[in-house]
């Protein structure tokens, strides 16, 4: 198994690099609010 | 879109690219071939006419099939034969004579050989799609360290 992987080692580097930017999709918290997108908020409502 | 679909997708995404890797790029194929030549060098070792080897290539897998002989001395080799189990499955001794199972069992990748080409084997595609979603949750884990959501410390108390 270990011939596998070295041999797929490629591939495998492509899908841990997949998975880091999963997480980032997934788990990042969206940016925080600034006070001038804030004010702009308020001013169209 | 929740959090369990995108990483459904990341995941779809990761083994897509395994299967490229796999069948289109032509690697699974290149790595049986790869095995194949080193099993046939170490059959030719044994310079016994008529044994033939090749991989399991329907579907492709890290198997060998061999022919050519039922002698179990020679597929075997003198573990079997002296002691008398014939199912080559006797611990081997350093003075032991190796066999063609031996031979081709030692070829760094191999996971297995059989002299009947029937029965079940572990396909190529299925490992690689295994070690590529291992690697691809190794990144999550990476991932989910760095960008997992944090409270704000409001204070030291």
């Amino acid at each position: 198994m270990l011939n596998l992987a070295s041999y797929n080692l490629p591939i495998l580097g492509v899908a841990l690099v997949i998975g880091v930017l999963t997480a980032r999709w997934a788990f990042r918290r969206p940016p925080a609010p600034t006070a001038d997108s804030r004010a702009e908020d308020s001013s169209q409502t | 879109m929740s959090r369990g679909v995108k990483i459904l997708i990341g995941l779809a995404v990761a083994l897509l690219a395994g299967w490229i890797s796999h069948g289109p790029l032509g690697r699974g194929a290149a790595y049986v071939d790869i095995l194949e030549a080193g099993a046939k060098a170490g059959v030719a070792r044994t310079e016994l006419p008529g044994i033939t080897v090749q991989m399991n290539r329907e579907p492709l897998a890290r198997v060998a099939v061999l022919s050519g002989t039922d002698d179990p001395f020679l597929r075997c080799g003198s573990a079997s034969f002296i002691r008398g189990n014939r199912d080559c499955s006797m611990p081997r001794r350093p003075s032991d004579v190796p066999g063609i199972n031996d031979r081709v069992a030692a070829v760094p990748g191999m996971s297995g050989l059989r002299w009947e080409p029937r029965g079940r084997v572990v396909p190529l595609l299925a490992e690689t799609l295994g070690l590529t979603a291992l690697a691809w949750l190794v990144g999550l884990g990476l991932g989910w360290l760095i960008f997992r959501p944090r409270r704000k410390r409001e204070g030291y108390l």
